[in-house]
């Protein structure tokens, strides 16, 4: 994708595939992709986290983002993978992806930031999937959305956070 | 400078306080010898004000400058043998130290901090002393009048230092407050830096002179000096100034080199020697990066961040999974691989234990203050107090050290104050007139043990039975039930103390409980013994570490959890039938009688499947879920002919007993695996708001495992233990209004609400209305494959009638032949209540009384009476044995508890027997003087005077002494040590209250066998 770009300022993304769709988050936010999983369920938690796994004696969240982004849960084969955070971006988090993409480089120009997320009630903010993508960036033969850990994290809380509203 | 003012701030801080934690000991070791002060000690105690006021002021904290300026000030008056130590100066100098403690806790707002009235306190003491002073012509005194400062660079003779000339006009330009002059020497290629060493420099002090030195002789460099007069001590210089010079010489002052003359020669108190030569006024300092050594008896240490700490304790786990996944893929037939793997093995658990015990602090800390206490408590207690201390050095967790922080000194002062007694009473007593109080800390069964013990007066156990009767915690019988362990624990709940007075040391009666909560709380217990006379001994049993903790791993659903093991109560396995028939239903909860004590249940599996909190709804659902599945699977059973011979159904369930405070249930779980010891990892801030899980871990296999928050489960499981677990905590607590009884509340119709005491039901029974079948008039249903005629309350009573729905349930009273069921719509609870009876409410047979009931009015119902209404038959042929004339029977009925009282009256009436009723055995003696009795019926457990009593005294009298007794209970709590004293007591018979049939029976029985019965029947 490289010879695409011409302008200076550049950002690289960590590329995945979600029922057939392009999403990336910074390459900087990602600590490690991990290929083992194996999931230790959180009964409680929302549906859309997988549960918790041991990366070298470290314990990890894990959201299944297939779910969170609306799509039905793919079973996991051996292109599923861990992409795990930065604990200095972000408190012990990681998503499963169903397929791991390039690493992808594209100028700033082509990244549109998504400026709804601005505005808005909580309640708005986690029913509409809009407030968990970032940006968009439009690459030659298709579209890649950006989404950041942050913006994933709360997502979960405030999913978190109707449960319990129902609950009572 | 600048750039590092908050670390050096930080450093500040933590040093002062290192100083201050250290110097309270040396302050009472110098009150101890007041006459014979070590030199050393002194010096040790001014060094450390020296060094925190140097720091104070070099980072601008000039309050607690000043403060330490002044104690400095006095310590160096104690020094020069200018002021004798005494209890005023050490009281004003450790009240010094509380206040700087003060201040360095909230170092930014220290400088407003009042300090006024200490200053003046110590101000005045050293005027005092000058004055004193000023008769005698002492040259040290006039340097210390003409200098505010102790460490004045006055007085100089004139010399040379390192091609410096140290003049008395040199001096003379030193700023005033400047305590130190230093030559400074850096190479002349850090002079790179040299407008930023400068300012740094003119920061913190004064440069007196400047120059470049020839050649030195050393390496061949030359370097730049400098004479420099600073406030800050040579630690400080490097801290302070960056780069910090490459040599730093002190040019020491006139006290401290007359200190090393006098030390190292000769013993006059001549104060005063002129320094004759240069080299013994330079005492070469550290180059940068070189800790000073500040006390001789303090070994070598390093601080270090409690984050790298963790990190490496993180990593250090790592390394033990890694080694255990390496363990289980070792290929052990290779004997080469195999030798490597175990040295593996090896090195990597002792490094485990060695980041562990980096966390460990001496429990010393904590006894540091211990003689502080002491001495305060000496002259407030007009006490002698002698303390031991073994065992200092032995190491605990910081999180634990930190919790027994609290409970340690009060445990002291409770020795003080309650402990030891006056000098007069212990010298009369025959011991020493100095308390003894003795504290030992060791290793034992993998946990820190500390026991406090005093050879004080002792607590009486008279005293806490008397204590526990007056604020009517516990009953007089229940007392004397008790063990002397029992007892002693009793001073551990709250509100109790026995101490006569009160003071304002201790005995406010809260603390103990305190104490006990504080240590219970990091999973620590505390047991006490007390010998009257000979002392009390206080035995702390604490965990190593908190950061791991043991666990019971059990698994549920195919996942395993763990729940901690202070949860843990005990483990319960239910085998095949007992899995049907043990578990019973109260309110819509499943429960447990487990030794006479009912337990809620809860289902792990349950909790774990539903995301939100259960409600009345959910419960009854699972409730009846389990009952079902438990039915069709015993239905399968008995269907299958094969399984005929097999006898029973093969199956088990297990369930935890745990514990929350002071309330239990029981934690169906799938299987359990075992106990484990592991470390605990906060859950994910995220995933905080899920109540039913207090951490996860990481086990030996590489899984994480979550870790079960026992307290979040039973408010997620909505258990509602106020109304079971009461009963299970204080089932025999008698209360002075009647006793506390657990009640079965229901309805039937639209408008009554009923109330049965909980003893007299066998079980709750869900029926289907369509399985009833009538026959004649009569309503029929099987239940465990027997025949049972429904009751309804409308046909006995006249209340509304019952509301019909597809499912009802039945009431199965206890010890009715043959079985009869009670139609009810709806079980309302389970209450624990005090039944305050009304007479003036309804009255009709089978009712016993109406009481409020959570703003309802509640009829109390009496079954037999009820079941006799309807079937008359069922007693009738029983009662064929009937006295001809029972009128003349005179029964004496001792009960207490207004509710039974009407109960047995209920019972007794319809015989016709002449009946007396007294509420204890003193007024039923006062009633045998009265009247002529044929039998007695007697309550045991009862006030004032109890059954046995009442009973013991009535066969001392010869008059009385043949009368045959019948004893009641309450519950089948009857022990055996019960039945033997009532053989002993020649007791006729020993019956349950709730059973009417048996109580009557044995009336009839005793009063038809006794000669003296026939007599009566003859002659009157």
């Amino acid at each position: 994708m490289n010879e695409n770009i011409t302008n200076d300022k550049k950002r690289q993304f960590c590329t995945f595939w979600i029922s057939d769709r392009l999403y990336c988050v910074n390459i900087l936010e990602v600590k490690e992709i991990i290929t083992e999983i194996q999931f230790t369920p959180i009964p409680h938690a929302p549906e859309e986290i997988k549960g918790y796994v041991n990366i070298r004696g470290e314990i990890f969240l894990i959201l299944g983002l297939s779910k969170l982004l609306g799509f039905e849960e793919k079973k996991l084969d051996e292109n599923s993978k861990l992409l795990i955070f930065k604990t200095s971006v972000i408190e012990s988090f990681g998503i499963l992806v169903d397929r791991l993409g390039d690493i992808a480089e594209v100028g700033e120009e082509m990244i549109e930031e998504n400026r709804k997320s601005e505005t808005g009630t909580s309640l708005e903010k986690a029913s509409s999937l809009e407030n968990i993508i970032s940006g968009t960036c439009k690459l030659k033969d298709r579209l890649m959305v950006i989404l950041t850990a942050e913006k994933l994290l709360n997502a979960v809380k405030e999913k978190l956070l109707t449960i319990n509203e129902k609950g009572d | 400078m600048s750039i590092d003012k908050n670390s050096l701030v930080y450093e500040f801080i933590v040093e002062s306080k290192e100083f201050l934690t250290a110097i309270e000991s040396d302050f009472l070791e110098l009150e101890k010898y007041e006459d014979t002060v070590e030199s050393d000690l002194i010096n040790r105690l001014f060094r450390a004000f020296h060094t925190i006021k140097g720091g104070a002021n070099c980072i601008g904290m000039n309050t607690i400058g000043k403060l330490s300026h002044e104690v400095e000030t006095m310590l160096s008056l104690m020094r020069s043998g200018h002021l004798q130590p005494k209890t005023d100066h050490i009281d004003a100098m450790l009240d010094s130290v509380d206040v700087l403690n003060t201040m360095l806790d909230d170092v930014n707002n220290s400088n407003s901090f009042d300090t006024s009235v200490l200053l003046d306190r110590l101000k005045s003491m050293i005027e005092k002393c000058k004055t004193n002073d000023e008769n005698i012509t002492d040259p040290v005194n006039e340097k210390n009048t003409d200098s505010d400062k102790s460490l004045s660079l006055k007085n100089f003779t004139p010399f040379t230092l390192m091609g410096f000339e140290i003049t008395d006009t040199i001096i003379d330009n030193c700023p005033s407050d400047h305590n130190f002059l230093y030559v400074l020497e850096y190479e002349i290629t850090d002079m790179e830096d040299k407008d930023k060493i400068s300012i740094q420099l003119v920061n913190t002090g004064k440069v007196m002179e400047e120059k470049i030195s020839s050649v030195t002789e050393e390496n061949g460099l030359i370097s730049f000096q400098l004479l420099y007069s600073t406030v800050l001590d040579d630690s400080l210089i490097n801290l302070a100034i960056s780069p910090p010079p490459k040599k730093l010489v002190e040019i020491k002052n006139n006290d401290q080199l007359d200190k090393i003359i006098a030390d190292d020669s000769i013993s006059t108190k001549s104060k005063i020697k002129p320094l004759q030569t240069s080299d013994n006024q330079i005492i070469k300092k550290a180059v940068p990066g070189k800790n000073k050594s500040n006390s001789d008896s303090i070994t070598e240490t390093i601080r270090i961040n409690v984050d790298t700490l963790d990190q490496l304790m993180k990593l250090a786990g790592e390394l033990v999974l890694i080694r255990n996944q390496q363990l289980l893929n070792v290929d052990r037939s290779d004997p080469i691989f195999r030798s490597i793997v175990q040295q593996l093995d090896l090195v990597t658990t002792k490094i485990q234990e060695s980041i562990i015990r980096t966390r460990m602090q001496p429990i010393g800390k904590i006894f540091g203050k211990i003689p502080r206490i002491i001495r305060e408590l000496e002259k407030k207690l007009d006490k002698q107090f002698e303390v031991s201390i073994i065992g200092s050095d032995v190491e605990l967790d910081k999180g634990v050290l930190e919790a027994l922080s609290e409970p340690i000194p009060h445990l002291i002062r409770n020795c003080c104050d309650h402990g030891l007694e006056m000098p007069e009473i212990r010298i009369n007593a025959g011991k020493s007139p100095i308390g003894k109080i003795s504290i030992e800390t060791f290793h034992k069964g993998g946990q820190i043990n500390i026991v406090i013990s005093d050879d004080g007066k002792g607590i009486s156990t008279v005293a806490i039975k008397r204590k526990a009767i007056e604020k009517g915690m516990k009953s007089e019988s229940e007392l004397n039930q008790m063990n002397e362990k029992q007892l002693y624990s009793l001073i551990f709940q709250p509100g109790f103390s026995t101490a006569d007075k009160i003071s304002d040391v201790s005995g406010r009666g809260v603390g103990m409980d305190v104490v006990k909560n504080a240590i219970e709380k990091v999973g620590g217990s505390i047991e006490l013994k007390s010998i009257q006379g000979k002392g009390t001994t206080v035995h702390l049993r604490m965990p190593l570490t908190l950061a791991i903790i043991p666990c019971l791993i059990v698994r549920v659903d195919g996942f395993r959890y763990a729940i901690p093991q202070i949860n843990l109560e005990e483990l319960i396995c239910l085998y095949d039938d007992d899995v049907r028939t043990k578990i019973e239903c109260a309110g819509n909860f499943e429960i447990y009688r487990l030794r006479n004590k009912l337990l809620p249940l809860v289902r792990l599996s349950e909790v774990l499947d539903r995301k939100t909190p259960f409600n009345d709804i959910t419960v009854s659902e699972i409730t009846e879920k389990y009952r079902l599945e438990q039915k069709k699977k015993y239905d399968e059973f008995t269907e299958n002919d094969q399984n005929k011979e097999q006898n029973v159904l093969r199956q088990s369930l297990n369930f935890a007993v745990v514990k929350v405070g002071s309330n239990r249930f029981g934690l169906i779980i799938d299987e359990i695996e075992g106990t484990e010891e592991i470390v605990i990892k906060p859950l994910h801030s995220s995933m905080k708001k899920l109540i039913c899980f207090s951490g996860a871990t990481v086990m030996g296999d590489g899984k994480v495992v979550l870790i079960l928050n026992i307290d979040g489960i039973a408010r997620f499981a909505r258990i509602a233990f106020s109304s079971y677990l009461k009963k299970y905590e204080d089932i025999q607590k008698v209360q002075s209004i009647g006793k506390l009884e657990t009640i079965l509340l229901f309805e039937s119709g639209k408008n009554e609400h009923f109330a049965i005491p909980l003893p007299f039901v066998r079980r709750i029974e869900r029926i289907l209305m369509s399985d009833i079948d009538i026959i004649g008039d009569k309503e029929y249903i099987i239940i465990d494959g027997r025949s049972t005629r429904i009751l309804r309350l409308e046909q006995v009573l006249d209340v509304s009638p019952c509301i019909e729905n597809k499912e009802m349930s039945v009431i199965l009273p206890k010890n009715i032949e043959p079985q009869i069921g009670i139609l009810i719509s709806n079980v309302i609870n389970i209450e624990k209540t005090h039944i305050n009876m009304s007479d003036s409410g309804y009255i009709e047979t089978g009712v016993v009384g109406t009481s409020i009931i959570n703003a309802h009015t509640t009829l109390l119902l009496e079954l037999y009476s009820l079941i006799e209404k309807a079937e008359s038959s069922w007693f009738r042929e029983k009662r064929e044995l009937k006295m001809t004339n029972p009128e003349q029977i005179n029964i004496l009925l001792i009960e207490s508890d207004p509710f039974y009282k009407k109960l047995l009256v209920a019972y007794l009436k319809p015989e016709n027997y002449d009946l007396t009723i007294v509420a204890n055995g003193q007024e039923a003696l006062d009633q045998l003087k009265l009247k002529k009795t044929h039998l007695i019926i007697t309550n045991i457990h009862m006030p004032i005077m109890n059954g046995w009593e009442f009973v013991a005294n009535i066969r001392q009298q010869p008059e009385y002494s043949k009368i045959p007794v019948i004893g009641l209970d309450d519950l089948d709590t009857t022990t055996i040590q019960d039945r033997e004293k009532a053989r002993k007591l020649e007791f006729k018979g020993f019956e349950l209250k709730i059973d009417r049939e048996n109580l009557i029976k044995k009336i009839s029985e005793i009063l038809s066998s006794t000669n003296k019965f026939e007599k009566i029947l003859n002659n009157e």
